[in-house]
């Protein structure tokens, strides 16, 4: 079949020169700041090159939003040179010009965009206007309505404390178990001498390894209540394990609390099979993190300890938990967050939402959006997510947060001293 | 050496020039969603349009089948989307209620075209879409060496599924994909029941009915009374106990069709739905199609050139290449009759096993029917509700569904037009 490159090399010329020319218009942008910034009436200036662009962007059609956007850059950047920079950091600036242009275009300006369009009713029935005309009507009589739905009951079960705790939960279950095997699985790999330590760390880096994807639709096959493997190898190993006693037949897996389920079908399993594979997934994150910074952690501050009369949990709690906080503090964070907002698990095991019982909120947001196209109220929904997440990593810096250095350090141990490792006082006295 | 320093300015001037070389041409977006076999059929269809009409350029664009819907959605509004989207039936809704395509009665009168194909993409007296082909009907499928001839109705399937059932094995006697509701349609048909009724520009889902009630005992019985299918069986485990001999029967879309002739060849039965005994009634499959969407911002020149693209693929041709390429169900009447269509022995038992099959509902209140009843059937398989508490449950969930969908201003397609 005769292929034609032509079209596809064309538009990734026309991008390239699309992108070096707003570079060059930025760096030309930025020189001119530079020049201009101690000129009495750069302020003013820039006040009214924003309100002419900002008109001129209007009267060509656009909305309100992206002309009240144009206007208030200029005046922003104009500020932040006369107030802030007053002719410094040249370096600097020019090189954070692409990455901040960056954030500005595709970021800020639609999160803006999606702030705006979260008082609006923007769903199937009203697209047509925001096609011809670039408006849609109001949310409500102040705009607030898609922000009171979010909170108000919606399809059967599916009301947003349910969805909201669910994910707290299937947060909460993750994180534990991802950084409690995490942690443990990089203790065993971190014992000195291992042999095969390359081999087995291989081996469990493994489903990190596996596209994401792929790994949950193999999960969901063992899943399948007829023929998938789970429920075979409960039911095989029942069988071939099964033992009479006090006159009634004991299957050992079924005793313990396995047994052969409807995981799809079943809403609680299917929730909890869908943990099951996200904690597979997630632990080798934590794994090689824990591992890392076990291998920083120098050996003499052990040894140390050992001489100071440590054993080995105390090793453990008052030496590597503490050097592992800096790292695993952070990881766990970005963890939890990942979890939160994990779609592809929930998205895949529940079969693109075909199962119920296991949405938790970005799955239940995507089916808003996607599903039903209602674009106003998901915007409003993703904006309720985003302020959940920014409390909760408020609440987690304030309660994570150190206290001064010089009211909680206590006395170093004489052998710890060299690495500045803190050491308990009771250990210190137990090794006197 | 000094040719090598200047090739890179050869090529830039060459490719500065290439867009003055098509600048006299009508350039038409197309998108599709179809797998790549279909997608090389239809650049054949191509080759030979842009050869009859040169001043007219196809540029086909892929799309996955929700990526073609959400991205022709979104490119609408930027204005740079498809002059023409092939994608299947259940798009018309949402596309003609979004507004982002025009009617195509113009187009369609005098064609020859199979009325029901036509009924597939009709909203408020309109037609939205142009048929390419039928199909996305259930059938039954068997395998000939396990059945000798296929069962006339559900009293002697079941005689046949029951024998050959051994759940220790992994055998079963009926295997599909059971807790979807395409294939619970067939079932409420049969009962005389219907997801959807539309009178005027009035829509209802119609889930909590004595007959959706009727219909939904039967597929919970098949499970626990009678026990010929799995407890619980999706659409991969239904095809892989069909393809591994562990099923009697197999209740499967037209798609498969080659896919199974491939594997079983000769030994590949085919038959409609079975009549439900207790009914009379037969098992009635929903039926989807291949429809060619033409954009509402597409005007002027770039009209006429699609008009006349799609004129070329309606055409006896590139239907009668729909049947025998494809071995898909041609849209026009015509082509159907054609002798080459008649002796293809598999697109005629496709033909003839679609022969109760009912259009399906082109309105975008079946998204909330669809939910509905999914929800509707995954709790009554599932024995968390019974059935009569389930039909309650699906249509509380559809109605909550579809006062999202329907919010707003009220939907008319007709303000695109």
């Amino acid at each position: 079949m005769h292929v034609n490159i032509t079209p596809a090399l064309i538009e990734l010329c026309k991008l390239s020169g699309i992108l070096l020319l707003i570079l060059g218009l930025a760096y030309g942008y930025l020189w001119l700041n530079y020049k201009l910034w101690s000129f009495r009436l750069y302020l003013l200036c820039k006040i009214m090159l924003g309100v002419s662009l900002g008109l001129t962007l209007k009267s060509a059609g656009s909305s309100w939003l992206t002309a009240g956007f144009a206007i208030c850059i200029p005046i922003l950047v104009g500020c932040y040179f006369r107030f802030f920079l007053k002719g410094r950091y040249h370096t600097a600036s020019y090189f954070l010009a692409p990455a901040v242009m960056g954030i500005v275009l595709l970021f800020l300006y639609p999160l803006c965009y999606e702030f705006y369009l979260s008082f609006h009713d923007l769903n199937l029935n009203t697209f047509s206007g925001w096609i011809q005309e670039g408006k849609a009507p109001l949310a409500g009589a102040f705009g607030l309505e898609n922000y009171v739905e979010v909170f108000q009951n919606r399809a059967t079960g599916q009301s947003f404390f349910i969805v909201f705790l669910r994910t707290i939960l299937w947060t909460a279950i993750n994180l534990f178990f991802h950084v409690g095997l995490g942690l443990g699985l990089a203790l065993l790999l971190n014992t000195p001498n291992l042999k095969g330590r390359a081999l087995y760390r291989t081996i469990l880096t493994l489903p990190w390894v596996v596209p994401q994807v792929i790994a949950v639709l193999v999960w969901r096959a063992d899943f399948n209540e007829s023929v998938g493997f789970i429920n075979q190898f409960i039911q095989v190993t029942n069988q071939l394990c099964s033992f009479e006693f006090a006159g009634q037949t004991i299957a050992p897996l079924t005793w313990i609390g396995f047994q052969t389920q409807s995981w799809f079908l079943n809403p609680n399993a299917l929730f909890a099979a869908a943990c099951i594979v996200n904690i597979w997934l997630g632990v080798p994150f934590m794994m090689i993190n824990a591992l890392g910074a076990l291998q920083s952690i120098p050996q003499s501050v052990y040894e140390a300890a050992a001489i100071d009369g440590a054993k080995p949990f105390q090793r453990f709690l008052h030496i590597t938990l503490p050097l592992l906080k800096p790292v695993m503090v952070p990881a766990a964070m970005l963890g939890a967050i990942w979890t939160f907002n994990n779609l592809n698990v929930i998205f895949l095991m529940t079969d693109g939402g075909r199962y119920e019982g296991a949405d938790i909120l970005v799955t239940d947001l995507f089916k808003q959006s996607f599903t039903y196209y209602r674009y106003g109220f998901a915007a409003a929904y993703s904006f309720v997510i985003f302020a959940i997440l920014c409390l909760f990593t408020f609440l987690q810096s304030r309660v994570g947060k150190e206290k001064p250095a010089a009211k909680k350090r206590p006395p170093l141990a004489d052998g710890a001293k060299s690495s500045g490792v803190p050491l308990s006082t009771p250990l210190r006295s137990t090794g006197a | 050496m000094k040719m090598k320093l200047h090739s890179p300015y050869f090529l830039c001037l060459a490719l500065s020039t290439a867009p003055l070389q098509a600048a006299d041409k009508v350039q038409i977006n197309f998108w599709e969603q179809d797998p790549p076999a279909v997608a090389a059929e239809i650049d054949k269809w191509i080759t030979v349009f842009q050869k009859q009409n040169p001043q007219i350029q196809v540029i086909r664009q892929h799309y996955e089948n929700e990526e073609l819907r959400t991205k022709f959605l979104r490119s609408s509004v930027t204005g740079d989307g498809a002059d023409i989207v092939y994608g299947p039936n259940d798009v018309a809704g949402v596309f003609a209620t979004a507004g982002v395509i025009q009617s195509v009665d113009k187009l369609i009168a005098g064609k020859g075209f199979n009325p029901a194909s036509l009924e597939m993409t009709k909203i408020d007296g309109n037609v939205w879409g142009v048929p390419l082909s039928e199909g996305s009907h259930l059938m039954l499928y068997y395998n000939k060496d396990l059945v000798k001839k296929a069962p006339e109705d559900t009293k002697a399937m079941l005689s046949e599924a029951k024998a050959f059932t051994d759940a220790k094995q992994g055998k079963y006697g009926l295997a599909f994909f059971q807790s979807e509701p395409y294939w619970f349609a067939a079932f409420q048909a049969a009962f005389g029941g219907a997801p959807l009724t539309v009178k005027g520009k009035v829509t209802k889902v119609t889930i909590d009915t004595p007959e959706t009630q009727k219909a939904l005992q039967f597929l919970v019985d098949l499970k626990d009374k009678d026990k010929v299918i799995p407890a619980e069986c999706n659409y991969d485990c239904a095809k892989n106990l069909f393809l591994s001999g562990k099923t009697l029967f197999h209740i499967n879309g037209d798609w498969e069709l080659n896919a199974y002739k491939e594997k079983f060849g000769d030994k590949l039965g085919i038959a409609a739905l079975p009549i439900v005994s207790e009914t009379g009634k037969p098992l009635a499959p929903m039926m989807g199609g291949r429809f060619l969407f033409l954009n509402a911002g597409t005007k002027g020149e770039k009209l006429e050139a699609s008009r006349k693209f799609v004129d070329f693929v309606t055409g006896k041709m590139v239907q009668l290449r729909i049947a025998n390429q494809l071995n898909s169900i041609p849209a026009t009447l015509e082509a159907r009759q054609d002798p080459s269509v008649k002796a293809n022995a598999l697109l005629s038992a496709a033909i003839d096993a679609s022969r109760n099959a009912k259009p399906m509902p082109p309105q975008v209140e079946m998204r909330s029917a669809w939910d509905g009843m999914r929800i509707m059937i995954q709790r009554a398989m599932s024995g968390k509700e019974t059935v009569a508490v389930a039909i309650k449950t699906g249509q509380k969930a559809a109605d909550e569904s579809m006062r999202a969908l329907q919010k707003g201003p009220e939907a008319s397609p007709a303000k695109a037009k």
